[in-house]
């Protein structure tokens, strides 16, 4: 199911003061996409979430899921899954078995009792929690009570997913089931899955297009590979030796021949004319740059020592992009002060 | 490391993979029924206060104890003087003592119950898949049925005991189980017009302490209407337990059946429950409707 999202805005009036968590705000995903919702704390993502679960109503704009609008509440909870980033489960009943909180929580989203009992003990076993389904919410450990959240989720089958750190107090080995579920129902399926989480692997592996919020806007929407390119710095890093070097004409050479240009330079053992450097690929792709670097080292009689690429990380590029965005922001601010100063005073 | 976890999850007995998850999820259509709804909101709430043992123990016995001293009083020596009342008088007040515990129950459930999810931090999650009337009736059945525990067990005691005096009719168990629910009805439209509000201020309201309090003293719980005048007796004729207790007086103690006063005073019970019933509806209609507007849908 697809969802639309069309010129949404959320205000909060807080002790008088207006607080802008949404800012028109407008999105398509298709069906069966996977996409990644990231953003500092108080962007917006999960006002978002709230909003196309039908637990808060925006202050203008609207979304539909498909076709349906966010206002039709009854029916967009019956196509809607949603695991809300919480800590210790607190949306169990803690005085109930995990067997009777998910029963009551199926029934309640219209799921017949002895279908509910079935997919509730296949997710059990899956989550390898069928030796505890009647233990007490209230005895289990943090992990666990987030399994079950996942697993509530998951039982009525819906067709779409908003999921705000799903994961969250899971350990290696449970996240790693978890992704795969998620992705057996996104491809087998065809969920349509929006993941908020601040696990920046699991989102890489998981997603196939990546929406930025921040101060309630959509600041980036692209795959997360050309999010990663176009942000943070992928470069080889490279421990070679060369009898008669120059700098001068090591640079030039490099940019001539390789296409790329050198970040970092450091001569690391001048007795033996070991050199380290980080190369940036401009012209050509990493491993393209990295065979002619080759090519230029060896023929020039010189020795490789370490040949290693370096990819940026999600979070890397994350971070480098919330830097970037945030001079931007501080620049721009400053030259508006700079120019609200005199028409202040003339006033 | 897809190999490795495949393994680990053999070597511990966990068959399920992920595909075998979902294909069993596929093709399947199968709807719960509003019944089993309530059913399942009852069988939550009956769960959880089984598992809270000490109080639901200490309730039960208390309330037992006290039934019981009235079912001994009245019936070890009916010429006997308490304070110059006779001891036929408990025989009046038994129905009533009975009564009041289940109308307090109904009274405060609902609202009760949506603090506590409000409180607790399910009421986000419930709110999902909520429908006002379901969740009204479940909560209600169970608060009732475990209120009235107590008072079936002491009057099976009783009977067993000191034996039943009463001479009841199958037409008239009939109508006291159809008053029972029409009184249960009333007090839960009531406490459902107070969910109203807790869903709107996320509080829970002293009003019904106060509105318990009154059905208690001008209901007939404690001595007949027919002693009120004026402004108490205006009181009385605003609640509906007075009603229904009157007409269960009627049942048991006339001699004589008077269906009509019966008729009369169960539509004065049922236009009771629509009216409140349904402005209830409209408030919590608009609570909600305020809550997901501003953002005040839980404390979390």
């Amino acid at each position: 199911m697809s969802i639309e999202i069309r010129n949404l805005s959320k205000t909060f009036n807080r002790k008088g003061k207006e607080i802008r968590a949404l800012d028109d705000i407008s999105l398509n995903i298709r069906e069966g996409e996977f996409i990644g919702l990231l953003g500092p704390n108080g962007a917006g993502k999960t006002t978002l979430t709230k909003i196309l679960t039908t637990l808060l109503l925006p202050t203008s704009g609207d979304a539909y899921i498909d076709g349906v609008s966010i206002h039709d509440d009854k029916k967009i909870r019956n196509m809607v899954g949603s695991v809300f980033g919480e800590t210790g489960g607190r949306s169990l009943y803690y005085r109930l078995s995990i067997f009777d909180n998910l029963l009551f929580y199926s029934t309640l989203s219209g799921v017949k009792k002895t279908e509910a009992k079935k997919r509730i003990n296949s997710l059990l076993n899956f989550f390898d929690l069928e030796s505890k389904k009647n233990t007490l919410v209230m005895k289990l450990s943090t992990g666990m009570k987030a399994k079950v959240l996942l697993i509530r989720a998951l039982i009525p089958f819906p067709k779409v997913l908003l999921l705000d750190e799903p994961t969250l107090g899971f350990d290696a080995e449970s996240s790693e089931i978890a992704r795969d579920l998620l992705m057996e129902f996104n491809r087998e399926c065809g969920t349509t899955i929006v993941l908020t989480s601040h696990n920046f692997p699991e989102i890489d592996d998981l997603t196939s297009r990546l929406v930025l919020i921040d101060n309630g806007q959509i600041i980036q929407d692209c795959p997360p590979d050309i999010f990663k390119e176009s942000v943070a710095q992928h470069y080889v890093h490279l421990v070679f030796s060369l009898p008669s070097f120059h700098y001068k004409s090591f640079e030039d050479l490099i940019h001539i021949s390789a296409g790329a240009e050198i970040l970092f330079f450091m001569e690391k053992d001048l007795d033996n004319f070991i050199f380290e450097v980080k190369i940036r690929p401009i012209k050509f792709t990493l491993n393209e740059t990295i065979s002619r670097l080759t090519v230029l080292i060896l023929r020039a009689g010189g020795e490789i020592f370490q040949v290693a690429p370096h990819m940026p990380s999600l979070k890397e590029s994350f971070l480098a992009f919330l830097a970037i965005n945030k001079q931007k922001d501080d620049y721009t601010q400053s030259f508006d002060e700079m120019f609200s100063l005199p028409f202040q005073e003339e006033e | 490391m897809k190999c490795s976890l495949y393994l680990f999850r053999r070597r511990n007995n966990i068959h399920l993979q992920a595909s075998e998850v979902v294909s069993s999820f596929i093709h399947i259509k199968k709807e719960s029924t509003a019944l089993s709804r309530v059913s399942a909101i009852f069988l939550t709430r009956v769960k959880m206060a089984f598992n809270y043992k000490s109080s639901l123990l200490m309730t039960l016995v208390l309330n037992l104890v006290t039934i019981m001293m009235y079912f001994f009083f009245s019936r070890i020596n009916p010429e006997m003087q308490v304070f110059g009342i006779n001891a036929t008088y408990f025989e009046f007040a038994i129905v009533g003592l009975c009564l009041q515990m289940v109308v307090g129950t109904s009274l405060g459930t609902v609202s009760a119950n949506i603090y506590n999810e409000i409180l607790s931090g399910t009421w986000s999650s419930v709110l999902l898949n909520f429908n006002f009337i379901e969740y009204s009736i479940g909560t209600t059945l169970a608060g009732v049925m475990l209120s009235s525990i107590s008072i079936f067990v002491a009057i099976g005691l009783a009977y067993l005991t000191i034996g039943f005096y009463l001479t009841i009719t199958f037409q008239e168990v009939m109508i006291l189980i159809l008053l029972f629910i029409l009184i249960v009805l009333a007090h839960m439209s009531i406490s459902m017009l107070f969910a109203a509000f807790t869903i709107f201020y996320q509080k829970t309201s002293n009003l019904i302490s106060i509105l318990y309090q009154l059905s208690k003293t001008f209901s007939g719980v404690v001595f007949p209407v027919s002693l009120l005048s004026g402004f108490p007796l205006l009181v009385s004729k605003s609640l509906p337990l007075t009603y229904g207790l009157e007409t269960i007086h009627q049942l048991l103690f006339s001699p004589t059946l008077n269906m009509d006063y019966i008729y009369v005073n169960c539509l004065i019970i049922i236009s009771f429950i629509v009216l409140l019933g349904s402005i209830a509806y409209g408030l919590v209609f608009l609570s909600l409707k305020n809550i997901r507007k501003n953002g005040k849908v839980d404390w979390y």
